[in-house]
């Protein structure tokens, strides 16, 4: 009796024991608070950030020859125009401005952008998959979608998807140098589920 | 009952001191880890800000990173001019650093760079650079270098400095006859700029002047004949690339990672911080439990050493029981005992903590360019603390309820 | 707790006792009746295995007899749950072994005092008589002809035994414990310092108005004492013959 007390005794110690160790190594910055606006949270999709009668030219390189390829890669200046324009065709993605502050819940994947002393993020990109970063074609500027949290955020799985809560807003502005694109004001961070 | 659990430390503190003085060390093991690794962590994370895309020959991206951004390791192949200047000029394009690698200096390296490099360099905070004191460069043979540098070589403005081709810490062939001058001295960083030596595109190209050939030619040219020179680049190793729009990153980076014109590799500077940052964080991750484990083990022994001294002490526990003393003081008893030896072994290894930062905190900032700040333990730290002090307060509960159990079982009768 | 049988001059009245180990057959103790009075001193002895031990276990509240009524003091300590028998202990005996008496990392009044931080009624009697636990520490030791002033200072581990048993009878003494349970306390002391050893316990004891119930397998003590009990006579468990089992 006595020595399966003490068993006890000592397992339960040693599991306070690791607890609070164990407490002492993670720590997780998540929740900003909602501020007084209490909206309604909106769950979009990404095919929402596109305009709904919006249809997305092909890429005309792909209908183009061999031949007509070589030509435009000829380097002159003719030829450089015309790409040019042919790419801002390509590249147009227009954005849907009613979406403009409303606070949304949107599931992505995480590309980091900066981080802080601690490895939590400070700013990143959300897109619909992963490997926009590497070899497969960049999603459009208006699948991806700029995120600012309030606070560094720490997230342990960089590559697996998440949900991302906060207020978009939509920059209308477009000039020469930049197209529009989305920014979310990001209050939560939460892993995705699938819900089945 | 405070006074009689001092009185019996005291009397057997031989045999006490030492496992005390395990969980000394272990504290202070686990204290000093953690701080050294929140620090490393906050320099490595804060080396480069504000930066969108790094360009260099097509390597891998870690390793673009490293050479680029830490220093460490060297690129195979550089980017030819023409398209260092087609980058710049993109219209997505807001700014551009060409940086150009593989000299150095006493064992420092030397980073051939424009005056961007003061202007749009960020890092941590979004700070810029700051310079200390004197100005950038300006002359072709002007040098402006990190602090480091200039404590470590004990270095003032206007100071000849001879730089060596390679990147070796000590220079075979010199360019003895064309010294550089210190025209300034940086502000410290706590990134690797501090460890630099930053001259101008043109500098690296006077320098090189007679290397064509891959080894130093016999004519000599003078240094004025030098500046009268064309000193344009013909190659960088990397670029630094900021842009309008951060979420023009993808297309950009496919841009580059496509140019025909020649073979380049765009990163994105924290998707390869976060791909390094994977591979240490498993060793970090280790070290933290490695010192952990060794705590428990620290109070373990505590533990054991009370528990073994628990035979030798029923003779004292039936005295006490004799002279009516409850069970339950007996339980006190050895709970107080516990308690303020881990108290003592806990506040002991704080101080060997901070005698270990203050002792070794020079060494660690020349070597490592880490400088550990020395205060009051953060969040982390105090929470470390409390739970190793929570910790030992319940093992030591153990003994304690063994020491009851027996003088419950015993009462007086413990015939010796 | 019943008064019924109470007799307010016994101090140690036993009645029908009996003592098994749990799991044993045969009970260790087996007594029909035994009374000490109030003041007396009195000898008990019996050899070992005799059942003494058990005996004074017993009467001190540390074991529980298996059946019968234990009143000590005027309490009924066999009805007494777990707890309220240590505080019966503590007020109401002094107890000296046969050595080892004394903790090793206190000092030989802090030894001494030791009773009256676990028993409240033995330090009020003490302060009432010294004024301060201190001086009641030295004229305990004074009278077992121990120069208080060295030994106050003096490491427990530097007395000789002799002196070291002189410093638990003070012990046992301090706040005035009705009942002196003192364990073989002469088997370590040389012959001759036996007779004053136990002339000093019993001066102090008296005056203290304290029983004394003394246990030995030495015969040659008990012309000291008012009462010489055989434990052997009186312990019906304890007859030779190993055949004869009393049922309980």
């Amino acid at each position: 009796m006595k020595k399966s007390r003490f068993l006890s005794a000592s397992v339960v110690n040693i599991a306070i024991m690791l607890g609070v160790l164990s407490l002492a190594g993670c720590k997780k910055v998540d929740d900003v608070d909602v501020s007084e606006n209490i909206t309604t949270l909106t769950e979009i999709t990404w095919d929402e950030l596109i305009p709904a009668d919006f249809e997305q030219p092909e890429n005309p390189f792909e209908t183009m020859s061999q031949d007509e390829i070589d030509k435009l890669m000829d380097g002159s200046e003719e030829s450089k125009a015309i790409i040019e324009q042919l790419e801002k065709e390509f590249y147009y993605a227009p954005t849907v401005d009613k979406l403009d502050g409303m606070r949304v819940k949107l599931p992505a994947y995480i590309t980091p952008l900066e981080f802080d002393g601690q490895m939590k993020l400070e700013e990143f990109l959300l897109v619909p998959y992963l490997g926009a970063c590497m070899h497969t074609p960049p999603p459009p500027s208006n699948q991806i979608v700029h995120a600012t949290p309030s606070e560094a955020v720490e997230v342990d799985d960089m590559y697996s998807p998440v949900w991302a809560i906060g207020r978009l807003r939509v920059d209308t502005k477009k000039s020469a140098l930049a197209e529009a694109g989305y920014q979310l004001e990001l209050e939560d961070i939460e892993p995705y589920k699938r819900l089945q | 009952m405070l006074t009689l659990a001092w009185q019996s430390l005291r009397n057997r503190w031989g045999t006490v001191l030492l496992a005390t003085l395990a969980v000394a060390v272990s504290v202070s093991l686990i204290l000093t880890v953690e701080k050294i690794r929140h620090e490393a962590r906050n320099s490595f994370a804060q080396t480069v800000s504000g930066t969108d895309l790094i360009v260099g020959a097509r390597s891998g991206s870690i390793q673009l990173l490293l050479y680029s951004v830490f220093r460490i390791g060297n690129a195979t192949n550089n980017i030819s001019w023409e398209t260092a200047k087609e980058i710049e000029q993109r219209d997505a394009v807001k700014w551009t650093i060409p940086i150009s690698l593989g000299d150095s200096h006493r064992g420092y390296r030397v980073v051939g760079t424009t005056q961007d490099i003061f202007t749009q360099f960020r890092y941590g905070n979004d700070q810029a650079l700051r310079i200390a004191s004197g100005r950038a460069f300006d002359d072709v043979f002007d040098a402006v270098v990190g602090s480091e540098v200039a404590k470590a070589l004990e270095y003032a403005i206007g100071q000849p400095i001879v730089i060596g081709h390679g990147t070796g810490s000590v220079s075979l062939v010199k360019h003895d006859e064309r010294p550089f001058r210190i025209s300034g001295i940086l502000a410290p960083t706590g990134t690797p700029v501090d460890r630099s030596v930053h001259i101008s595109l043109a500098g690296i190209e006077a320098m090189h002047v007679d290397w064509q050939s891959g080894r130093q030619s016999s004519d000599e040219l003078s240094v004025d004949a030098i500046r009268e020179m064309d000193l344009t680049p013909k190659a960088v190793t990397a670029l630094m690339v900021g842009l309008n729009s951060r979420a023009a990153v993808f297309r950009e980076q496919r841009s580059i990672n496509t140019y025909r014109e020649e073979p380049l590799l765009a990163i994105l500077p924290a998707v390869a911080l976060q791909e390094l940052w994977s591979l240490i964080g498993v060793a970090e991750k280790a070290l933290f439990f490695i010192s952990m484990s060794v705590v428990v083990a620290g109070l373990v022994n505590l533990v054991s050493v009370l528990l073994a001294s628990l035979g030798e002490r029923r003779r004292e526990m039936a005295i006490l029981r004799a002279t009516g003393a409850r069970p339950i003081h007996v339980f006190t008893l050895l709970g107080l005992e516990s308690t303020g030896l881990t108290i003592l072994g806990v506040a002991s290894g704080l101080l060997l903590h901070y005698i270990i930062l203050l002792s070794s905190g020079w060494w660690i900032s020349e070597n490592y360019g880490l400088v550990i700040p020395v205060g009051i333990p953060d969040a982390q730290g105090l929470r470390i603390l409390l739970g190793v002090l929570l910790a030992g307060i319940l093992a030591g509960l153990i003994p304690a309820f063994a020491a009851y159990r027996t003088s419950l079982a015993d009462g007086m009768t413990q015939k010796l | 707790m019943s008064d019924s049988a109470i007799n307010s001059t016994s101090i140690i009245e036993l009645e029908s006792v009996k003592f098994v180990w749990p799991g044993a057959n045969t009970p260790v103790l087996d007594l029909d009746e035994l009374t000490v009075y109030r003041g007396e001193r009195v000898f008990l002895r019996g050899a070992s295995g005799s059942g003494k031990t058990t005996l004074l276990n017993i009467v001190a509240a540390v074991l529980q007899a298996s059946s019968g009524t234990t009143v000590v003091n005027g309490i009924d300590v066999g009805a007494l749950p777990n707890h309220k028998r240590d505080r019966f202990r503590a007020d109401t005996i002094g107890y000296i072994f046969q050595q080892f008496n004394l903790l090793p990392f206190l000092s030989v009044s802090d030894n001494v005092s030791l009773p009256c931080r676990f028993s409240a009624p033995r330090k009020r009697r003490a302060l009432a008589l010294g004024g301060s636990i201190d001086s009641e520490c030295q004229r305990l030791l004074e009278a077992m002809q121990l120069s208080s002033e060295a030994m106050t200072k003096t490491c427990v581990t530097q007395l000789s035994v002799g002196q070291q048993q002189r410093v638990a009878v003070a012990r046992a003494l301090i706040g005035s414990p009705p009942l002196i349970i003192a364990d073989e306390p002469t088997s370590a002391l040389d012959n001759d310092t036996r007779g004053a050893f136990i002339n000093l316990l019993f001066a102090e004891a008296c005056k203290a108005g304290s029983t004394v119930l003394f246990v030995s397998h030495d015969e040659s003590l008990a012309g000291h004492f008012d009462r010489t009990i055989e434990l052997s006579s009186i312990n019906k468990a304890s007859a030779a013959d190993s055949a004869s089992l009393t049922r309980c």
